[in-house]
C-alpha cells in the first residue's frame, strides 16, 4: 500500500451517525472547505444501524432538547435535497407514569415540553389503550401524550447525512482505518491511517465504542464505556398498529415502539454489560452479544413489564438486536474539545441518545471544526467532569454499565 | 406416545465462516449459536404439534455436545420439550460417534418416534437419522415434508426426485424432517421461564468408534469483486449470468 | 473394486446416477481397480449400456420388493452386495435416495462415509475426500479411516463422462427382507415456489419510489422465473407485504441468483441475502454498499435498467 500524505481542513474518524452528520453540516456551512471522513468498515453499520432510533425531543435533561430539535429541523432539509422521503414515523410519544416518583418526573417533563413549545397533554387510560392496544394502563396514575415526537430508521438517517454531505463535497471513505491521531506537542495535526497520513487543521474522533482507544493514544482518558444496548422485536399482532405511538414506561424501565407489525421494546436490565473498548472486535457484525439472546436479562424484568403489557409472557419474541452505546456514569454525552489539546474534538459517548441528538451534535462539531463557537451549551458533556479516569479499568467500566441499568427514561 | 427429537447446535445462519489453527477448526470466536434450523423449525415443532394433539405424549430432546449447548437446549425446552438429555462431549467427533450416542439413548428410552432435521447447516451430513435407525434396527424415512399419526401407524410424505411419495409405516420409526413438516415457532417468555425448571440431564458418552476425521477446512476463493456492466449493454449481463455464473 | 449404486426411479436412471457412475469409474481408475454398478429392482433400460459410463459389470438384484423404496431393505441388500462382491469403495449419489441410505449403510458396514462429496479422493497418503460444509460457504477435507469407504457424491459436482464400452450384466441373488415401509401414493409436485425455496429472487427497495412501480420488478421476476422480495423500508411503508421482506428482521434466503434493484444494502439487508450464490445489484448510487457484496453491478437508474434487462432476458429465452 503506498504511503500517501494528504491535506484536508478537517478529518473525522468514524463513519457512523455523528461522523456523517458532522460532514453534512461542515460542507453545508463551509463551502470550498475540505472534510474527510474515515470509516474502516461500512458507513453506519455498527451502533447506528442497531439503534432503536427514538428521536425524542422532550427530555428531563434539558440540555439534550436543543440538539434533538436540530435533528427535526435537518431531516426535511435533507429530504428536499435528495428528493426522497426518509419515512420518519411522526407517531408521538406516550409517557406512562404509575408511581409517585414517575408522576413527579412526568410533571417536570410537561414543563420542559411547555418551555420548548412542544405540544403535550394528559390523556385518559382508555385513550392510551386505544392508541396502543397492547398497553394495559389500569395502573397508570398519569399518562401524557406528546404528538410531536417520532422515530426513524437510523441507517437511513445516517446515510441521508452521508449522501447529502457527498453532494456538498464531503470526502467520505470506507475501508480505511485510522490508527493514530498525529500530535505535534499538544496540538492535533492529522490522522495516521492504514493508507497514509492526512494532515488537517482539526481532527474529530467520532468512533463510537472504539473512541477511547484512539483517544488514549493521543493521551486522553476519554470518560465513556461501551455498554451493551439490547432490544427485542415481537412477532406481528393486531395489537401493535403500525401508526401507534412510542410508549415510555419508567416504572417498567421500558421503551417500546411499533416495528413492522410487531412491537420493538427495550428494557434497562438490572445488570448491564460493558466491555473494554480494547476488547471489541473491529467489526461487530458477527459479534455474539448474548448466547441466549438476552433472555436471562429479559426474564428478570418480564413481570414488571407484564403489568403494563399483559401479553408480554405469551407473545413470540422474534428478533433480538444488540449493539454498543457509549455510556457515562451520569448518563450524559461525553463530548467537546479534548482537554489540554488543541484542534482535537471528541464527538463521543452517545448515552443511548445518539440518533436523537445527531443533528445538534453534527452542527456543534461542524462549527467547532471551522474554528467558530459551539452554538450549544456543552458544559454538561465536558470531558473533564470526572477528573482523571482510566477508561479501560474494571471499576470505570462497571460504573458506566450501572448508569444504564439505572436509567429510567428513553 | 414417546418422542425423541435430536437437536444440534450450529452457528447462526448469518455467522461469519472462518477457521483457525491452520484451518483445522472452525473459528467460533464471537459466534452466536442456534438450534440447527431443520431440527428446530421442522423436527421439534412437528413433535410439539403432535404433543398438543395428544397431551399424554412425552417429548424428549437429545443433544451431543458440551455445556455451551445449554442455551440452545433451553430454547428447545422453551418451545415445548419436556426434558432434555445432553451427552457430554466437547471433543470433535464424527457423525457415527454422535449417532452411536443418540442410538444409546434411543435404545434405552423406548421411543415411538425419533425425529431429526434433514441435515445440519454446518456439516451438511444428512447422516445421523439413518445411522441411528440402523443402529437401533428401525425403519427410516428421510426428507419428510408431512407427518401424520393414527394409532400405531404413521403416514409420512417424503421428497423424491421431482415429486413426493406417501409412505405408511408402523411405529417405532426414525424420520428426518424438512420444510413442510411444520411452521417455525417463536419462543415466548412463558416458555422460556418454564424451560428453566425442566430437567436437562447430562450423561457421559459411551465408547464408540470414529470412522472419519476432518483434516482441514477450505474457504472458496474470495469473490472477485463486483463486475460492473454498462447500463446500455445489458445483453452482456444476461450473457455473463448464463455463461459465467450459470444461474440462468 | 468400486461399487456404484445405480439408483433408479420407475425403472429409469437419473442424471445423478450417471454422475455417480462416471465418478466411481474415475475413482476406480485412480485406484487401479474395476468399477461395477449395482442395480436394484426392475429396470426398463438395457443394463449393458451402463458400460458407457465406465463400469465393466452391472450386478442386478431383481427382487420385486425393491421396486418400492425402503431405506432399511435397500441398506440390507446393498450391504450384502458389497460383501458378496468384495467392494472396497461404495459410491452413491447424494440425492434423496442417497441421503436416505448413506448413513444407514455406513452404520451397517461400519464403514467411513463422506456425504456431499465434491472431489475425487486424494489417495497419496490415505483416502481424503473434499465435501461441502457450512451450506456451501466452505469445504472440509475428510479422511475416511476404515477398510470400506462410502462416498455420497453431491449433485452437479462431477461431469458425466461417456466412454466406449458395454458392461457385463450379472444377476446377484440376495435374499431380501420384507419392506416395513409401504408406499401408498406418489405425486408430482407443482405450484408456486415459496421465497425461501426459490432458486432465483428479484428484490427491490426504496429506489422504486412507490408500490405503483412494482410492475417493473414483477416483469423481470416473471422473465427470470423468480420469486419476489423486498427490503425492510418497502415492507414497513406497506408497499409490499411483510412476507416478502428479506433481511435480518425478515427472512433469510439463499437463492442461486439474487437481483437487487434500488436497495442500498444496509447490513441488516445483507444478513438475509449473503448466502445467495450470485448477487446482481442495480443502483444509481455507485457508493451503495451493496456493490461490495455483489458479483455483478449496474450503476444506473432502475426505471431504465429494469425494463431493458427484462427485454434482454426475454430475448435470451427466445420469447
Amino acid at each position: 500500500m503506498p504511503h500517501i500524505e494528504e491535506r484536508s481542513d478537517v478529518v473525522v474518524v468514524g463513519g457512523g451517525i455523528f461522523g456523517n452528520a458532522i460532514a453534512y453540516y461542515y460542507t453545508r456551512d463551509n463551502p470550498g472547505k475540505k472534510i474527510v471522513v474515515l470509516e474502516r468498515n461500512e458507513l453506519c453499520n455498527a451502533a447506528t444501524s442497531r439503534a432503536a432510533a427514538l428521536i425524542t425531543k422532550v427530555r428531563a435533561k434539558k440540555h439534550f432538547v436543543a440538539l434533538s430539535l436540530e435533528t427535526y429541523k435537518v431531516i426535511p432539509e435533507m429530504e428536499r435535497q435528495l428528493g426522497e422521503s426518509m419515512d420518519v414515523k411522526y407517531v408521538g410519544v406516550m409517557h406512562v407514569a404509575a408511581s409517585e416518583p414517575s408522576v413527579t418526573a412526568l410533571e417536570e417533563l410537561m414543563k420542559v415540553a411547555e418551555e420548548f413549545d412542544q405540544p403535550a397533554y394528559y390523556i385518559s387510560n382508555d385513550e392510551a389503550h386505544k392508541k396502543s392496544p397492547w398497553l394495559k394502563a389500569d395502573d397508570a396514575e398519569k399518562i401524557a401524550f406528546m404528538p410531536g415526537e417520532a422515530y426513524c430508521d437510523p441507517y437511513l438517517l445516517g446515510t441521508f447525512f452521508s449522501r447529502c454531505a457527498r453532494l456538498q463535497g464531503a470526502d467520505i471513505r470506507q475501508g480505511i482505518e485510522a490508527t493514530e491521531v498525529v500530535m505535534d506537542g499538544d496540538t492535533a495535526v492529522g490522522v495516521e491511517t492504514t493508507q497514509g497520513v492526512i494532515y488537517a487543521d482539526a481532527v474529530v474522533i467520532a468512533a463510537g465504542a472504539w473512541s477511547p482507544v484512539l483517544a488514549a493514544r493521543a493521551g486522553i482518558g476519554l470518560p465513556m464505556a461501551p455498554v451493551r444496548s439490547q432490544y427485542w422485536i415481537t412477532e406481528r399482532n393486531a395489537i401493535f398498529p403500525v401508526n401507534s405511538p412510542i410508549v415510555l414506561i419508567p416504572d417498567a424501565q421500558t421503551y417500546a415502539r411499533p416495528e413492522g407489525g410487531g412491537l420493538l421494546f427495550g428494557i434497562r436490565e438490572s445488570k448491564s454489560f460493558s466491555v473494554s473498548p480494547k476488547q471489541i472486535p473491529n467489526d461487530i457484525s458477527h459479534f455474539c452479544f448474548s448466547p441466549d439472546k438476552g433472555m436471562t436479562d429479559l426474564s428478570e424484568m418480564i413481570d414488571q413489564l407484564a403489568r403494563f403489557f399483559p401479553k408480554a409472557h405469551d407473545i413470540g419474541l422474534k428478533h433480538y438486536i444488540a449493539g454498543f452505546s457509549g455510556y457515562t456514569p451520569d448518563n450524559n454525552l461525553s463530548m467537546g474539545r479534548a482537554p489540554g489539546k488543541n484542534n482535537l474534538l471528541l464527538a463521543t459517548g452517545c448515552a443511548g441518545a445518539g440518533i436523537s441528538v445527531s443533528g445538534g451534535v453534527g452542527l456543534a462539531f461542524a462549527e467547532m471544526a471551522a474554528g467558530r463557537d459551539n452554538p450549544f451549551n456543552f458544559s454538561y458533556f465536558n470531558i473533564n467532569r470526572f477528573g482523571s479516569i482510566d477508561p479501560f479499568s474494571k471499576e470505570w467500566l462497571q460504573k458506566c454499565a450501572s448508569a444504564r441499568s439505572n436509567k429510567k427514561s428513553g | 406416545m414417546k418422542i425423541l427429537v435430536c437437536i444440534s447446535k450450529t452457528p447462526d445462519t448469518t455467522a461469519k465462516i472462518a477457521f483457525k489453527n491452520g484451518n483445522s477448526q472452525f473459528d467460533d470466536n464471537g459466534v452466536q449459536w442456534i438450534i440447527n434450523p431443520y431440527d428446530e423449525w421442522y423436527a421439534l415443532v412437528r413433535a410439539i404439534e403432535l404433543k398438543e394433539k395428544d397431551a399424554s405424549t412425552v417429548l424428549h430432546l437429545v443433544n451431543v455436545g458440551g455445556a455451551d449447548a445449554d442455551p440452545i437446549i433451553r430454547k428447545a425446552l422453551a418451545l415445548g420439550g419436556d426434558e432434555a438429555i445432553r451427552i457430554n462431549t466437547t471433543d470433535l467427533h464424527d457423525s457415527f460417534y454422535v449417532a452411536s450416542q443418540i442410538a444409546e439413548v434411543a435404545r434405552n428410552g423406548g421411543y415411538d418416534l425419533i425425529f431429526t432435521g434433514k441435515e445440519t447447516i454446518d456439516y451438511n451430513g444428512s447422516s445421523i437419522g439413518g445411522m441411528v435407525a440402523e443402529l437401533v434396527g428401525l425403519p427410516y424415512i428421510s426428507l419428510a415434508t408431512h407427518f401424520e399419526i393414527s394409532g400405531a401407524t404413521a403416514t409420512v410424505t417424503r421428497e423424491i426426485e421431482g415429486g413426493e411419495e406417501v409412505d405408511e409405516v408402523s411405529l417405532p420409526v426414525v424420520v428426518s424432517c424438512q420444510k413442510g413438516m411444520a411452521e417455525a415457532r417463536i419462543p415466548n417468555m412463558r416458555g422460556i421461564m418454564s424451560a428453566r425448571t425442566k430437567p436437562l440431564k447430562v450423561v457421559e458418552p459411551i465408547e464408540a468408534p470414529v470412522f472419519t476425521t476432518i483434516q482441514n477446512f477450505e474457504l472458496p476463493p474470495p469473490k472477485a469483486g463486483v463486475k460492473l456492466i454498462n447500463p446500455d449493454n445489458l445483453s452482456e449481463l444476461v450473457r455473463l449470468l448464463h455463461e459465467e455464473a450459470k444461474v440462468i | 473394486m468400486v461399487l456404484i449404486f445405480a439408483d433408479q426411479t420407475d425403472g429409469q436412471f437419473k442424471k445423478t446416477t450417471f454422475e455417480a457412475l462416471s465418478y466411481g469409474a474415475k475413482v476406480a481408475e485412480q485406484l487401479g481397480v474395476h468399477a461395477e454398478a449395482l442395480v436394484l429392482g426392475t429396470v426398463n433400460e438395457n443394463l449393458n449400456s451402463l458400460g458407457k459410463y465406465g463400469v465393466t459389470k452391472v450386478h442386478h438384484v431383481r427382487n420385486e420388493v425393491l421396486n418400492s423404496f425402503d431405506a432399511q431393505v435397500y441398506t440390507q441388500v446393498i450391504s450384502e452386495a458389497v460383501k458378496a462382491t468384495g467392494a472396497k469403495v461404495v459410491v452413491v449419489a447424494h440425492n434423496n435416495t442417497g441421503r436416505a441410505i448413506a448413513g444407514r449403510l455406513s452404520a451397517r458396514l461400519k464403514a467411513a462415509m463422506v456425504p456431499a462429496a465434491v472431489s475425487l479422493p486424494d489417495t497419496t497418503g490415505g483416502f481424503i475426500v473434499k465435501k461441502v460444509v457450512f451450506s456451501g460457504k466452505a469445504f472440509a477435507n475428510v479422511s475416511l479411516n476404515t477398510d470400506i469407504k462410502i462416498i455420497s457424491l453431491n449433485m452437479n459436482a462431477f461431469k458425466i463422462a461417456a466412454v466406449e464400452g458395454t458392461a457385463e450384466v450379472s444377476v446377484l441373488d440376495i435374499p431380501v427382507e420384507a419392506a416395513k415401509v409401504k408406499v401408498v401414493a406418489t405425486n408430482k409436485v407443482t405450484g408456486e415456489i415459496p421465497l425461501t425455496e426459490a432458486t432465483r429472487v428479484v428484490s427491490a427497495g426504496r429506489g422504486l419510489k412507490g408500490p405503483e412501480n412494482w410492475g417493473l420488478v414483477e416483469n423481470l421476476a416473471k422473465a427470470l422465473n423468480a420469486a419476489l422480495a423486498c427490503s425492510r423500508p418497502v415492507a414497513d411503508s406497506g408497499w409490499r407485504p411483510h412476507h416478502e421482506h428479506v433481511g435480518q428482521t425478515g427472512i433469510a434466503i439463499a437463492p442461486n441468483l439474487y437481483v437487487a434493484a434500488g436497495i442500498s444494502g444496509a447490513i441488516q439487508h445483507l444478513a438475509g441475502v449473503n448466502r445467495s450464490k450470485v448477487i446482481v445489484v442495480i443502483n444509481k448510487d455507485p457508493e451503495a454498499p451493496f456493490f461490495k457484496a455483489a458479483d455483478y453491478g449496474v450503476v444506473g437508474d432502475v426505471f431504465e435498467v429494469l425494463p431493458k434487462l427484462t427485454d434482454e432476458v426475454q430475448k435470451f429465452k427466445g420469447v
